[in-house]
């Protein structure tokens, strides 16, 4: 099943583009293996790196990355069983500071993301066809469940080349 | 081997020497063996029952090589040879010894010439038992060699490396696959940086942490040179000692085995879709007669599912009959290989017949196997459609044979295409000929109607359809229909339907002949009915009109009647002046007259036939004019008159004075005496009609009267004493005649009349009646 990456929502369009796989759940699999991937690398003083005074630290990334999959696979569970409420967006700077992120060692969010990704899949694997292709309205904008399934794997793509990018250079 | 001399004091120290030299061997872990010059054994330590077995006594004794592997005894007895000749020196060596069990072990010797040393006297053999190290040693050597024939005969690559490092080991294979020249090259690399989709490494990456180990993972591999190829790894982590991970693993090029795959998978795929996409049947059967592929529309064509029929055989699906039917044919394929086209009979799933041709031919795969391969087509549609069409053709030709009607059809060169018996006899019976299909037919009419047939058949073949008569010279007529036949839109041919039909055409002549009766005798009637209508209106008129006559006429002749009473009342009284009286009386009896002569006037109109009679119409009209001779103004008025005759004049006379009478009077009546008074008359006459007009300058009449001055009793004009009868008299006679009238006149100018009378030169026979 191919997405229409037209009937995405334009605030979620850049991520979806940075998927190269057609398959979401493929998406899902890679982007995993590939945060994963460079969580290890991660030495622990990095930590509490922060590029620019008033930004995230990779910690603080990593947990909105871990809240902002929680909160679209909420909405694609909700889409797949015909919810019609309409869904209300989230303040991803409001959570940041509640999150806790200083109490946790990148391990423990490494476990977290791996199981949460795992969780996931197994939600997304539920879906039939018919369900993926069902859409409803969060954030004021109507998205499909497959969609928010690409939105997951974009949306964490994108923070992982910002981190390599902003955070990594030597 | 020397045996050690003795002296008795020497004896003493020797023994207390040996005795030292034996407490310290006898506590070592290693195993010592002494020797006499004559290699002959004088002493072993304990530990020998260890590693041999041996009690002591059993070696004490015997010559040393008893206890070494014959294949080594050679080098021990060169080696012994050696120490003997060199006091105080040693040599270490490896060699075989054998158990008591006659096991045997490798050993190290260090051999040392201690004949001179104090206390011992003897060659000394130290060794230890070096089982484990040989094996290890043997066990690396055969690693090298396998590893050097794997270097060096394998395509397989092999590589060991750490983790999200670098590579420790690549084989030659493992460099060549990727187009490195060195392993410096090689280990500069990060290894996923080799991988072409990171997306694939990820995931053998993740499988390998997950189990270990991976087999047969495939990923695309990117060469130095940019080339891409498949790769099938096998792979598995170990532990290394500084805690991180390390892989060791194979690669193997797969690219063609991969690409024949997807060719397989192509070509399948492909074969898949022309099954799919064709619409005829098609399945393969193997040598049991079981379907083992077969596309959408067999399935369709047996009115079962794939999944039903796949793995079954006819005997399923079909009657016994039918079965044995293909089963022979699917026989004789798979023995002879021929390709058979056979007519067959099979019933749906709805339990209908349906008629298939079916076309089998053999296949044999790669292993021999045989396979028939059919192509279905169901005919039973067309079949029965023909069958039908032949049905239809048949009763056409009995309906054809029958009729006495001549029915052909001819092609765009004139020639037959079909036609019935009844043509062929007719043509037959005109031309002493029997007609063929394909003969012309304009080549076999005789001349004449052969140009009428090009013509019409002509007509027809531009697309007209029509029905033509013609009439033979036997006097025969015939009613030809010619139709266009058309093959989609071309025109192709004509058909001809021809009847005689001159019994039909009598009775259409009689029957027209009564038609035409019954339409003159319509019109009569008709006629008539119009007549009486007529006569009614007019019936109508006059009685209205006698009426207003009643009414008029005893007014009229009371009123001078009483005034001719009053004057001769007055005469009897005024005596004197009688000749007076008598004047006036005489002027109100001249009135009366004039009024009975009106009325005798309109007596004669409304009563008389008119009557055809030769008129001298120039005459008339000065006849009329010299009647007003008696008028005082007569000579007021300048009478004109301007004829212009062509032809002679035939009307009534009467009625035609009595119009013209009328209209000349009322010009002398109304004249203006202030004027120089005229009365223009003029006269055309030619063949048809007489045209009279009557221009005066009199005192006219005004706009409003001009359309009532025909009607009775109707007085334009105050200054007349007139009776009210002239115009209405006038119009009378003209209608009678048969004429017009047309009148134009200004109040205070004058009139002009025209009189328009037909000439009735010849008599007519519904002239007006009155």
């Amino acid at each position: 099943m191919l997405l229409n990456l037209d009937t995405i929502p334009a605030s979620y369009k850049k991520y979806v583009k940075l998927i190269e796989e057609t398959d979401v759940l493929q998406a899902l699999r890679i982007s995993g293996h590939r945060a994963q991937e460079l969580v290890h690398t991660l030495k622990p003083e990095a930590a509490d790196h922060r590029y620019a005074a008033g930004k995230w630290s990779v910690r603080e990334v990593l947990c909105h990355v871990i809240d902002a999959e929680r909160i679209f696979a909420y909405r694609a569970l909700r889409f797949a069983r015909h919810d019609q409420t309409p869904l209300a967006s989230f303040d991803e700077n409001s959570y940041a500071p509640h999150a806790n992120a200083q109490g946790r060692t990148l391990k423990q969010l490494a476990n977290e993301m791996t199981h949460l990704r795992q969780s996931t899949l197994d939600l997304f694997e539920g879906f039939s066809p018919d369900m993926l292709l069902r859409k409803g309205v969060a954030s004021q904008a109507e998205i499909s469940v497959m969609a928010l399934g690409f939105v997951i794997a974009g949306h964490e793509t994108h923070h992982l080349l910002v981190l390599k990018d902003r955070y990594l250079k030597p | 081997m020397a045996r050690a001399k003795s002296t008795p004091r020497k004896n003493h120290l020797v023994q207390e020497q040996d005795l030292q030299f034996r407490s310290i061997i006898e506590k070592s872990n290693d195993t010592f063996i002494l020797y006499n010059p004559q290699g002959i054994i004088t002493y072993a330590s304990p530990s020998i029952k260890k590693i041999g077995s041996y009690a002591q006594h059993e070696m004490v004794g015997r010559p040393g090589v008893d206890f070494i592997h014959a294949e080594d005894r050679a080098l021990a007895t060169a080696k012994f040879a050696e120490v003997l000749a060199k006091p105080r020196r040693s040599v270490v060596f490896e060699l075989r010894l054998v158990r008591k069990n006659k096991s045997l072990f490798w050993a190290e010797l260090v051999l040392t010439n201690m004949l001179k040393t104090r206390g011992v006297h003897a060659i000394v053999n130290n060794f230890r038992d070096i089982s484990e190290r040989k094996a290890a040693q043997e066990k690396r050597a055969e690693d090298k060699k396998l590893l050097h024939v794997l270097n060096t005969h394998l395509s397989e690559g092999i590589f060991m490396g750490i983790i999200g490092k670098r590579f420790t080991y690549a084989n030659g294979a493992f460099l060549k696959l990727f187009g490195f020249r060195t392993f410096a090259e090689l280990q500069r690399v990060k290894p996923a940086k080799l991988y072409l989709h990171d997306s694939q490494r990820l995931l053998l990456v993740a499988d390998l942490m997950k189990k270990r180990k991976i087999e047969g993972g495939e990923a695309q591999f990117k060469r130095k040179n940019g080339e891409v190829f498949w790769g099938k790894l096998n792979a598995s982590v170990f532990d290394l000692d500084d805690g991180s991970e390390g892989f060791i693993g194979t690669l193997k090029d797969v690219t063609a085995e991969k690409r024949a795959q997807q060719e397989i998978i192509d070509s399948q795929k492909f074969t898949d879709n022309i099954l799919q996409v064709t619409t005829a049947p098609v399945f393969v059967k193997d040598a049991q007669h079981r379907w083992v592929m077969a596309n959408e529309a067999f399935s369709k064509f047996l009115g079962r599912p794939l999944s039903e029929v796949l793995g079954k055989n006819d005997r399923d699906f079909l009657s016994d009959a039918q079965r044995k039917v293909f089963w022979r044919v699917d026989n004789e394929v798979l023995r002879t290989g021929k390709t058979i086209v056979n007519e067959e009979h099979v019933t749906d799933r709805d339990g209908n017949l349906r008629e298939v041709i079916t076309t089998k031919t053999r296949y044999v795969d790669g292993k021999g196997n045989k396979f028939i391969v059919a192509y279905l087509s169901d005919v039973t549609d067309e079949r029965n459609a023909s069958r039908s069409i032949r049905d239809l053709y048949q009763k056409l030709m009995a309906v054809l044979g029958s009729t006495n009607d001549r029915i052909l059809a001819l092609d765009t060169q004139f020639r037959y295409w079909v036609f019935n018996p009844a043509h062929a006899r007719s043509m037959l019976g005109l031309t002493g000929k029997h007609i063929q299909p394909g003969d012309n037919i304009l080549t076999l009419l005789p001349p004449p109607l052969a140009s009428v047939a090009r013509r019409e058949i002509s007509r027809a073949l531009r697309g007209q359809a029509f029905t033509s008569e013609n009439k033979l010279p036997n006097g025969l007529i015939l009613e030809t229909s010619y139709n266009p036949v058309r093959d989609k839109k071309k025109i192709v041919g004509v058909s001809l339907f021809i009847r005689e039909i001159n019994a039909r055409k009598e009775a259409e002549q009689k029957m027209l002949q009564l038609n035409q009766q019954l339409k003159d005798q319509n019109i009569e009637l008709a006629r008539n009915k119009e007549e009486l209508s007529e006569t009614l209106k007019e019936l109508a008129a006059r009685n209205f009109e006698l009426d207003q006559l009643m009414y008029k006429t005893s007014h009229d002749l009371r009123s001078p009647l009483s005034s001719i009473m009053g004057l001769v009342n007055l005469a009897k009284i005024d005596r004197h002046n009688q000749d007076d009286y008598l004047s006036k009386i005489e002027g109100r009896i001249k009135k009366l007259d004039e009024f009975v002569r009106s009325m005798l006037n309109y007596a004669k109109v409304s009563r008389k036939e008119t009557v055809r009679e030769p008129l001298d119409l120039q005459k008339l009209v000065e006849g009329c004019v010299q009647e007003l001779a008696f008028l005082e103004n007569y000579t007021a008025i300048r009478t004109t008159y301007h004829a212009q005759v062509t032809s002679e004049f035939y009307g009534d006379e009467l009625l035609t004075k009595i119009i013209f009478g009328n209209i000349i009077s009322n010009a002398f009546k109304y004249y203006r005496p202030t004027e120089r008074s005229f009365l223009r008359i003029s006269l055309r006459i030619d063949a048809t009609q007489a045209r009279i007009g009557f221009e005066d300058n009199g005192i006219g009449i005004r706009q409003e009267h001009i359309d009532k001055i025909y009607n009775m009793f109707y007085r334009a004009t105050d200054r007349s004493e007139g009776s009210g009868l002239g115009m209405y008299i006038v119009k009378q006679a003209v209608d009678k005649l048969g004429g017009q009238i047309a009148l134009k006149s200004r109040f205070g100018h004058g009139t002009h009349i025209q009189v328009t009378l037909p000439n009735r030169l010849t008599p007519l026979p519904h002239a007006v009646k009155p």
